[in-house]
């Protein structure tokens, strides 16, 4: 055991060159001296699974949302008896989470006769509140799309008048942005409300097989758990079905041909087949294409509906593989079949009748509310949140008009409270008359410039894996599961990586199995994701879903961090990809262009090779 | 049916409950054989013969002796135990066996001579204690066992050893251990002869883990050469570990093995010698190997219901799967006896475990 430890967020230095940066976040945000005792004194990991990159200061709305939604779930209403919240802070403009829990047994046991009363009426009722919630939350998505954000005319329309309204554009301005905030934080209200429960689920089923098969391969419990059919897989089959179409129309080399979408469109209108490709094409695109190439968390995120050229792009893949004579299908009846050979042969390996009843009846109940931990992600991080970054953008574009910033892009420097300032201002100046100056555009262009100065510097800095004294065991079940981060992998991180001469080798859990060999294609910025090129072992902070359909282009993926039931683990197992998951560090130690040797069955990537030279990542368009 | 069938019986149609009659391996190796298995082809040569040369002329009232003296004074008394065993021990390597098992002997020996097509086949004569109660512990590897035994002289010779073993210090000190737990326990002498498989390599499998209990797991260990360095516990041998639902072979550790133990056929016997440096390193098992070891030991279990632990060798003349050979399987004896399911993997799990599945099996409808 080494003498390492983790800093102490109080003695962690800002980046040189962003003095000031903490007006970028809300104050409740920031590690403070006030609340020093209790900081300094838990452990703090850094998010790089759902916050990879130094957070926009607009974007902090999702780590919020989710630090409140998951926590009141786990500590006031469900009551996970030895549970508590999650705590958020963000150090440098990297996030840093905190699992809290109960110590003290009279408390637990509090907390146990509400849980079991609450998760008993959720469980009990669990397809009925499913249906529900998908109801709801298609209602969120619904109200959120009709969220008008109105420009401020030079005379108000005359509806005003003969409807007799009584309030002007400029208010509605207000409280369409107030409207447009609190149906995020719903959006995360409704996120969580099923989700710990399933997670709990599944960590019951997962424990029970650990107590009777010790090395059971935390692979086999998440296959056996894994549903065929699951809606993030729905994009990617869509994308298929269109390059289905698109042999059977004879469209395909039109559709493989490297034209920019306007293009491509109006070549296809030129066709009766073509027109009919489109019209399936526009079909699809509400709601799959509202897939993000990232979490979701980010604004930067670029969803499909976003930017053509990324599912345009895939669908070439695909066509293309079509037109080779390959199978593009998940094949959805033989994956299922497996799943139920695997837990079949389980069970049957089972000593008794008691252990085989129970096993079933764990099993049964994560089969059950599974499917709400897999689905629930598209329709908020992918399905809402793309339409609730574009509203912002809507916001961001009347500042524009107005003088306040030279993009729209640039409202994301701001923290979400530092926007209604900027539209009052907007708005009290509109509101006194034509030429009325307001106060905005003198201030808001320079602080912009500043920001993204402060934002590039943050991007060079690598934050510690994580902060304050290492527990004397990871005990909080959704750190292990969700995270991947054990007892095992915080002494791994506190063990300095081996100097350049040495073969560095790194560990991690093995997300899906194969051993393989190649050239290495770091990537941390979604933007760069088109310079990976086929046959490439993808490095990168975590993948998800919308990946997909890249991984018949690369060998094998290996990531910084994940547990079993991370979305990279799920999808490289559906895919056949081999995946090592939570190596902590493998965009730190790994450069492109480096010569990787994976052995997913076990978790280890070792460098046989250094790059020759530095390869720059090319920042090509997407083609 | 053979007019010898209370002396010798062939594996292949001993009967089910034959223990008393040719000892637990015989019995074993019968059902397995039965069953299917690649055993190798032999015959059992029943205690009737051990009692029947051994018991009779004063040898009962010496035995009984010798399990009083034993009992009285355990290993307090070596001396008067040590002569007694003793003379057990020349006695059988000298008392008059009856005409009629010599000819059983030599009848079933000549048999495999003309089914090998070979004079004087070299066969493995195994002592096969008919004393094992099922639930205790075996007297595994306290008797003996003696390999590349060629030629009916030799082969009656390596009979007397295997009675004599009975006798041995180790043997009457497990013997002492076991009859205090049951004092009826009977103590007689099967002996099984099989043709000797020439191994390339051998070794033992468990079908679950050792160290963890893991039944989802076989273990494999092995070495060149025949089974005897592996199960002596003298070598190091390569450590394998696959899943037998997914196939996966999940660990290999490949030893330095630095001995083995080979046939000298010109001696006619077995040695124990360095390993040439190229294959004390090189891994026994390949992938092939292991998964059809995996698969016949997964077989073994399932027919016996219940954790096995297996001793195996590959034939160096033939190719997989011919080349898979079973030499014997018992129970396996330390985690089978485990009533219960061990705790949960943190406290914490166990409480909201236990709790989340009584919720669900107690509410969920349908």
């Amino acid at each position: 055991m080494t003498d390492a430890k983790f800093p102490n967020p109080f003695e962690v230095k800002a980046v040189s060159g962003t003095q000031g940066w903490e007006r970028m976040y809300p104050y409740y945000h920031l590690f403070s001296s006030e609340r020093r005792q209790y900081e300094e004194n838990r452990f703090w990991f850094f998010d790089a699974m759902h916050h990879p990159e130094p957070m926009y200061p607009f974007d902090t709305i999702t780590a919020e949302a989710w630090w409140v939604a998951l926590s009141q779930n786990t500590s006031r209403i469900f009551a996970i008896p030895p549970a508590l919240g999650i705590a958020h802070r963000i150090v440098n403009g990297y996030v840093y989470i905190s699992a809290h829990g109960v110590e003290d047994p009279q408390q637990i046991a509090e907390r146990a006769a509400y849980f079991e009363k609450r998760a008993g009426y959720y469980f009990e009722h669990w397809d009925e509140l499913y249906a529900k919630w998908e109801i709801k939350f298609r209602g969120v998505i619904g109200e959120l799309k009709s969220i008008e954000v109105p420009r401020l005319p030079a005379y108000e329309p005359e509806e005003v008048v003969t409807e007799g309204r009584g309030i002007s554009s400029g208010y509605r301005l207000l409280a369409a942005y107030e409207q447009v905030i609190l149906n995020m934080y719903q959006a995360w209200q409704y996120h969580f409300e099923m989700l710990n429960l399933s997670y709990l689920a599944y960590l019951t089923f997962f424990d029970f097989c650990k107590q009777a098969f010790p090395d059971i391969n935390p692979q086999t419990i998440a296959k056996m758990v894994a549903g065929a059919d699951v809606i993030l897989f729905r994009p990617e089959e869509e994308i298929g079905r269109l390059a289905e179409l698109a042999i059977e129309l004879q469209l395909g080399e039109l559709l493989t041909s490297d034209v920019a979408p306007e293009e491509l469109f109006a070549k296809l209108r030129q066709s009766e087949s073509g027109g009919k490709w489109l019209q399936a094409f526009e079909t699809a695109k509400d709601p799959w294409f509202y897939l993000s190439s990232g979490t979701g968390m980010a604004h930067t995120h670029t969803s499909w509906i976003d930017d053509l050229r990324i599912p345009l792009a895939h669908l070439r893949t695909y066509v293309r593989r079509l037109q080779k004579g390959e199978d593009i299908k998940r094949p959805l009846a033989k994956i299922a079949a497996e799943r139920d050979r695997l837990v079949a042969e389980y069970q049957a390996l089972l000593p008794s009748d008691e252990q085989r009843a129970e096993f079933q009846q764990r099993y049964a109940l994560v089969r059950r509310t599974y499917p709400y931990a897999e689905n629930h992600m598209f329709f908020v991080e992918h399905w809402h949140h793309t339409i609730f970054w574009n509203k912002i953008r809507e916001f961001g574009q009347l500042l524009v008009d107005h003088g306040f910033f030279q993009d729209k892009e640039d409202i994301f420097y701001f923290h979400r409270f530092e926007i209604p300032a900027m539209l009052y201002d907007v708005v009290t100046a509109w509101a006194v008359g034509p030429g009325v100056p307001a106060q905005g555009p003198y201030v808001w262009p320079k602080e912009v410039a500043r920001r993204r100065e402060v934002m590039e510097r943050f991007r060079q800095w690598t934050p510690p894996p994580a902060l304050g004294p290492t527990p004397d065991s990871i005990t909080e079940p959704f750190t292990i599961m969700l995270w991947g981060i054990t007892s095992e992998r915080v002494k791994a991180w506190l063990t300095p990586p081996a100097g350049p001469t040495e073969t560095p080798e790194l560990r991690g859990l093995p997300a899906a199995p194969g051993v393989v060999q190649g050239p290495a294609r770091v990537i941390t910025n979604l933007k760069d994701l088109d310079t990976l090129q086929e046959g490439e072992i993808l490095v990168c902070p975590i993948t998800t879903p919308s990946w997909v359909p890249i991984f018949s282009k690369i060998k094998a993926a290996v990531t910084d961090v994940g547990g079993m039931t991370s979305h990279a683990a799920i999808v490289a197992r559906e895919y056949d990809l081999p995946t090592v998951v939570g190596t902590g560090m493998a965009t730190t130690l790994i450069k492109t262009g480096d010569l990787l040797w994976v052995d997913a069955d076990h978790g280890v990537v070792r460098i046989l090779a250094r790059a020759s030279a530095p390869s720059a990542p090319a920042a090509t368009k997407v083609s | 049916m053979s007019e010898h069938d209370h002396l010798t019986v062939w594996l292949e149609t001993a009967e089910a409950e034959s223990l008393p009659r040719i000892g637990g391996k015989g019995q074993s190796l019968a059902r397995l054989l039965q069953a299917g298995l690649r055993v190798p082809a032999g015959f059992a040569i029943t205690t009737r013969l051990y009692e029947q040369s051994l018991l009779t002329g004063g040898g009962e009232v010496e035995l009984a002796a010798l399990f009083k003296t034993l009992l009285d004074h355990g290993s307090a008394a070596p001396e008067p135990v040590r002569l007694a065993a003793a003379a057990l021990q020349q006695r059988a390597k000298t008392t008059a066996i009856s005409a009629s098992g010599l000819q059983s002997i030599a009848l079933h020996y000549r048999e495999l001579s003309a089914r090998r097509r070979q004079v004087d086949p070299p066969v493995a004569v195994r002592s096969s204690a008919a004393c094992e109660d099922k639930s205790s512990a075996s007297f595994a590897g306290q008797f003996e066992t003696c390999l590349w035994v060629r030629g009916e002289a030799q082969l009656v010779d390596a009979v007397r050893s295997c009675w004599a073993s009975l006798f041995s210090p180790r043997a009457l000190a497990y013997r002492l251990a076991a009859t205090r737990k049951d004092p009826h326990l009977g103590y007689a002498m099967g002996i099984v002869v099989q043709e000797m498989v020439d191994a390339g390599a051998a070794g033992v499998a468990f079908t679950l883990n050792p160290k963890s209990g893991d039944r989802s797991k076989v273990v494999i260990e092995g070495n060149w050469g025949l089974g005897s360095s592996v199960v002596s516990g003298e070598v190091t041998p390569d450590h394998f570990m696959v899943d037998k639902v997914t196939l996966g072979i999940e660990a290999r550790r490949v030893a330095h093995k630095a001995l083995q133990d080979v046939v000298d056929e010109a001696a006619n016997t077995v040695l124990r010698i360095a390993a040439p440096t190229a294959q004390a390193a090189a891994p026994c098992l390949g992938d092939d190997e292991l998964l059809e070891l995996t698969r016949v030991a997964t077989r073994i279990e399932r027919l016996y219901g219940c954790p096995q632990d297996v001793e195996w060798a590959l034939d160096r003349a033939a190719a997989l799967p011919h080349s898979l050979y079973i030499l014997q399987s018992r129970p396996e004896t330390r985690w089978s006896q485990r009533p219960t399911v061990p705790p949960a993997t943190t406290p914490t799990m166990g409480y909201l475990g236990a709790m989340v599945a009584s919720l669900s099996g107690r509410k969920v409808k349908g």
